[in-house]
Formats: C-alpha cells, structure tokens, sequence
C-alpha cells in the first residue's frame, strides 16, 4: 500500500517490525523479501512516484576533495531511487574482492563469494538478468573475437545491462502487498534511541510540507545510499552528538568510487582489428532485448600477486583527426624540428615503425583514400583503495528540513596511482606481445594531474567489518553497538570491486531479508 | 592539391628533415668500413620505414645518451633479446623480422620496455630505431616514388 505522507496528521504513531528508510534497489528488494513472511513492514521514501526538484534538492552539498558531480544530481530521490535511470550494468563482484589483500590497507570483508552465491542468484532474478557464463569466450564469435592475449596475463570479461526501473518494476507488487505500507514524501529527521544508545525505539518523519509523524518497530534499516546513510548516523541524536555506531570516528570514513581515467591510447598493429566484442551490443531475451559488452580484465591471481586493485579496461575506438596536407603542413613539421620538437604526428611514425616490427600491412584502401589511423582508447575503470581520508562529513549548511548537509571529500591514494599504473603496463606489454600493437600513458607520475571521473557509485562510508573499531556494521549490516539498527546499501561495502555495485546491493539486501526474518520469527 | 596518403605524409616529413641537416646518418658506421657492418645492415633491413624509425630512435636516443654509439647498440642488440645466430645477417629479411618479432615480444614478456614520449616499447626496438638514427645512409632510405607535393 501506498500513503502520502503529507495526509499524515503530525504526532501520529505507526507502528511496523520493520522500518526501512529509503526506496532505492537496496530498499525494494529488502521490503520484497519481507513481504511473504507476515512482517509489518514501513517504508519510509523521501519522494513521491515521480521526481520533483524540491525533494532532489534535499541532497545537494559541497564537495571538498577530487573534482566531483554535483550531489544534488548524483542519486535519484523517489520511489525507485537511482534504478530509475541506471544504465543497469551487473557484474558480481570477484573472489578477490571480498579477501584481505597485502598491499591493499582496510581490505578484506567478513565472508567470502561463495557465502553470497546464493544471493547472488536471487539478486539475478530481482535484476531480471539472463544466466550469464562467466567466460567471455562463450559470448564470442567468429565475427565478434575476443582479443588474442595471454590468458595468464589479461583476459576479457563480459559483464551484461539490464537496466531494470525499480519503480516501474516493482510498484504495483509492493502496492498489493497487505503488509508492506509505503510512505511516500516521508522523510527522516530524527533517530530516538534508549538512554544508553543501544537501542533505536523510534523515527521521526518529517514532509515538506511541515507535518511530522513517528515510526516505531522492532528493527530499522537504513537504505539510503553511500552518502546518505552516512549522513543520517552522523546527525547528532539526542546526547550522542557524534551521532549514531560513530565510537570511533569510522562513520563517513572511507568513502570510495570507481576512478574512471583515460588511461592510456592503443595503436593497433592492424587497423582492421575487430573490436566488435569490446563494443556494447544487444541481444534477444524472449520479448526483450539485453546489452552486453566485454572489458579486459586482469586474471585474480595476477591480482593478488602483483598486489593490485581489481580493475577493468574499456576499449573505446577512436580515429585520430585526418593529419593537415599540403604547403602548410610541410612549414609546420620543418619548423618544429628546427626548434628541436617533436612533430604532433609522431604516432603516426611509430605506426610505422610498428607494422614493419609485427609484419602487418595496411590495406590498399587505406593507402588510396589515406584513412586516418585508429587508436583506441583504454579507459581504465578501478577499484579504489580504501582510504580514511576520503570522507563524508557534515557542513555547517543546512537543508529545507534544517538538517545539515553534507560535504564529500573524496581523494585518491598512492595505493590508487601505483595500481592504475601498474596495471596498465601489464595491459600494455601483453597488447605488444601479442603482436597486436603498441600503448601509449596517458598518465603521467603526478596522481593529482589525472583527469579521474567517478561513476556515480557511493561506497565505503559504513563499512562492514566484524572488529567495531574498523567497521561501522557488523557481518549481518548490523551497526555495532546498536540492537537492532542496521544499513543496507553500498555504504556497508568494505571494499569497491571494480564493478557497478547494484547486483551486490541487491543480494546484500536479500541476505539481511533473510537475516532479519529469521530473527524476528525468533 | 589532392589528398595525401599517409606515407605521403612521411615523404613530407623525410622532405623535411633533409634541407635541414638534421645529422641523422651523419656518422660513418654502415657505410660499409667498419667492424660489425653486415649486421648493421641487417638489422636495419627489418625496418621498410627508416624515416619513422629515425624519429623514434631518435627521441630514444634524447633518454639515452649513453647509447648513442653505434657499436654499443650492435652489441645490446645482438646480446639481448634472443641473441644473434651465427649467420643471421645473411638471412633473408623474412627471417630477420621474424628475429625481430620473437626479440620485440619476449622483451614485452620479460619486461624489457622503455617509454618514449609516452609509448611503451620494447628495448629492442628501440635500439634498432636509434641505429637507424645513426647509421642510416640517406641512399639507403627508399627514394620517393611520387612528388611530396601532389
């Protein structure tokens, strides 16, 4: 059922086993997998059915650290959440992921893979993924190969789109459910907890519009994304004026991203090399089309012997600008030289020099109709190292609703810069000793020079870890310390993996579904 | 004016380089009157491009001075990598590419990478491209078949 919270009179008690705060992914599938075993469930969503700008401005904020989005424009505040115009990417996080890793500081979470397979597979269904094989040489063919590269030192991976819209997917079914009652509008303002803070006994929801009412059940969840999870503890509650699982000044710590950085250019060998496989492409599913695209990926036992971060590589073909002919062109390269620089052009010579070494040959088209040369891009796409330093803290702004903003602070670590740059010279010698090309850095030594994007993934910020001096939550999601709150979301996420974060979410979400369940059937 | 190719592009660039003086074959080694010429020549026939390979090897070269010796390349050349097999420099020039080809990747395998102006090469390469730059003869370097300018 759904409520519009702004009908609610203010100072009215609803009672629930459960209050989930947040309508995102993590939100709905937490609330989908409660719904059939008789718990009351409350859903509390900042925004309505459809976007407004009032209520998107509530997540506005500064940003302090790296060059970031606007924060406002980051996450989606309606029912649904960020599902609602994801690009819907899934890959499952790697076995590397969840192990504590020499050379990467804070990493390691309290279970492995194979503990949230179960979930994963759940979560496949939630995202209406097709049953993806794991190897990228099942989804090749003749016409779209994968790259021939030593499978000891590079490989493809392919990870698949299904941009399922939460709102549209799972509105009427959370609708129908008689025990799930959605409050729409409704957002938290306040955390009221037992005097000595170890127990949360109620919230309070506020509009607007003006009107407040209070929520109180038996376990609540916070599911409001990376950033906002962390801003909802840091609020001060009551006499804990540090805010709530906050002991040891962990929460809104390590906040992590997926750096995004054209790392490098590729001059292939072969002009005519068919990158068709690295290209986003669709296929049938019954009445639906799906997308997959293929990355090149480092093998997980490259990984961890080389200490590294996981990663992934886009490919990206790209054609250098057709080179200045004539009279003009000629001045131009004589007077470089004559100053002792380089012509612009010097790609082009090393080509070259390149197809002579790996005894290829440009086709006669290329020579008659003079085809500018393709490059291709690496866009090198990382897990981020966990990082203290990279933060989200609370400014001295505040919002509609009186509640301070926040300020994100997101920074890069030298363990960022020696991975990224390793990792690409791992891609790069095995492109060139495949004879399939030579890489040029687009990176040089100074981190603080990269042109780093993030990917609008917010992770890190309460982190999981079983010791309440490194982590916010505990192994179930639960914060420590506190009976019966816990995060749902990829605030909890120890480490980053290199992919997009929502399958995990979602089979994250499922497991503390069945958690839950089973401790509130006692 | 037509269109260039990009090879005509290169005949610019070679065009370019010779009113200048630029000292790229200024010194006599390969000239056929010193010690180590035949495999000189012969690693020079692994390249078709020696106007590319002459800015290469040159850039190269502005990292490493150290290296800008004939001999001394010739000796780097023939001990590392996949060394030099008696006779190799009689060998037809498929087979010195292919000593090329198996040098350039086990130089990737192994590491054996240099960076010039931000590309990643193997040393091999290198090496040879800066031979070029020293060594090279302007009457070794192909003539153009056709006007710079069209």
């Amino acid at each position: 059922m759904f409520i519009d919270a702004r009908a609610v009179p203010s100072r009215t008690k609803v009672a629930a086993d459960v209050c989930i705060v947040g309508a995102g992914p993590a939100g709905i599938a937490l609330a989908r997998g409660l719904a059939p075993h008789s718990i009351r469930v409350v859903v509390l969503e900042s925004g309505g059915l459809q976007p407004d700008g009032a209520t998107q401005e509530l997540y506005a904020g500064r940003s302090t650290g790296l060059p970031y989005y606007p924060l406002a424009s980051c996450r989606l505040r309606y029912f649904g959440g960020t599902s609602n115009h994801w690009a819907g990417e899934s890959r499952p996080f790697d076995d590397v992921d969840f192990e504590a890793r020499e050379g990467i500081p804070h990493s390691g979470w309290p279970f492995r893979k194979r503990d949230l397979l179960p979930f994963y597979d759940r979560a496949g269904e939630v995202l209406q993924l097709v049953a993806q094989p794991p190897d990228a040489h099942l989804w090749a063919d003749a016409l779209t190969p994968v790259l021939p590269l030593p499978p000891t030192r590079v490989i493809s991976h392919v990870v698949q789109d299904s941009p399922v819209r939460f709102r549209a997917a799972y509105q009427d079914e959370l609708g129908q459910a008689p025990r799930v009652h959605v409050y729409l509008h409704a957002n938290l303002v306040a955390i009221s907890t037992s005097a000595d803070a170890r127990t949360v006994r109620e919230v309070e929801a506020a509009t607007l519009e003006g009107n407040r009412f209070q929520v109180t059940a038996r376990v609540f969840v916070l599911a409001c994304g990376g950033i906002e999870n962390a801003r909802l503890l840091l609020l001060p509650h009551g006499s804990r004026t540090l805010g709530l699982g906050n002991e040891h000044d962990l929460v809104g710590r390590f906040f992590m991203e997926h750096p995004e950085t054209e790392a490098a250019l590729w001059l292939p060998s072969d002009p005519d090399l068919e990158l068709g496989f690295y290209e986003r492409r669709r296929f049938a599913h019954g009445a639906a089309w799906r997308w997959i695209r293929g990355s090149l990926s480092l093998p997980q036992d490259v990984v961890r012997r080389e200490r590294l971060l996981n990663l992934r590589c886009e490919l990206h073909q790209i054609s250098q600008p057709a080179p200045e002919e004539g009279a003009e062109s000629l001045a131009h390269i004589a007077g470089r030289l004559s100053r002792g620089e380089m012509p612009e052009d010097f790609a082009r010579h090393l080509r070259n020099v390149l197809t002579d070494v790996d005894g290829l040959t440009e086709r006669l088209r290329r020579e008659v109709f003079g085809d500018p040369p393709t490059v291709v891009q690496l866009l090198h796409v990382s897990e981020q190292a966990p990082n203290p330093d990279s933060r989200v803290t609370l400014s001295q702004d505040r919002d509609r609703l009186g509640l301070p903003r926040v300020d994100l602070s997101w920074r890069l670590s030298e363990v960022d810069r020696r991975c990224i740059r390793r990792s690409q010279a791992i891609i790069a010698g095995a492109l060139a000793e495949s004879g399939l090309g030579r890489v040029r850095w687009m990176l040089g030594d100074d981190l603080r020079a990269w042109r780093v994007r993030g990917q609008y993934h917010h992770m890190g910020t309460t982190r999981m870890h079983t010791d309440p001096k490194q982590g916010v939550v505990d192994a179930q999601c639960r914060v420590h310390g506190i009976s019966n709150l816990f995060v749902a979301g990829s605030s909890v996420f120890p480490t980053s993996s290199c992919g997009t974060p929502t399958l995990t979410i979602v089979a994250l979400a499922l497991r503390l579904a069945d958690h839950l369940t089973t401790v509130l059937r006692g | 004016m037509g269109g260039l190719t990009r090879r005509g592009s290169l005949r610019i660039l070679g065009a370019a380089l010779l009113p200048l003086g630029v000292p790229l074959w200024s010194q006599p080694f390969g000239r056929g009157d010193a010690p180590g010429d035949a495999r000189v020549r012969a690693l020079l026939r692994t390249l078709t491009s020696r106007d590319s390979a002459a800015i290469v090897g040159r850039m190269y070269l502005s990292g490493m001075p150290s290296e800008a010796c004939p001999e001394r390349l010739v000796r780097l050349l023939c001990h590392a990598g996949c060394g030099w097999r008696r006779g190799l420099e009689r060998a037809p020039a498929e087979h010195l590419r292919q000593w090329m080809r198996e040098a350039v990747r086990k130089d990737f395998r192994t590491g054996q990478v240099v960076t010039v102006d931000g590309w990643r090469l193997s040393v091999t390469e290198a090496r040879v491209c800066a031979l070029v730059t020293l060594c090279a003869a302007p009457e070794e370097r192909r003539p153009p078949t056709r006007p710079v300018l069209a």
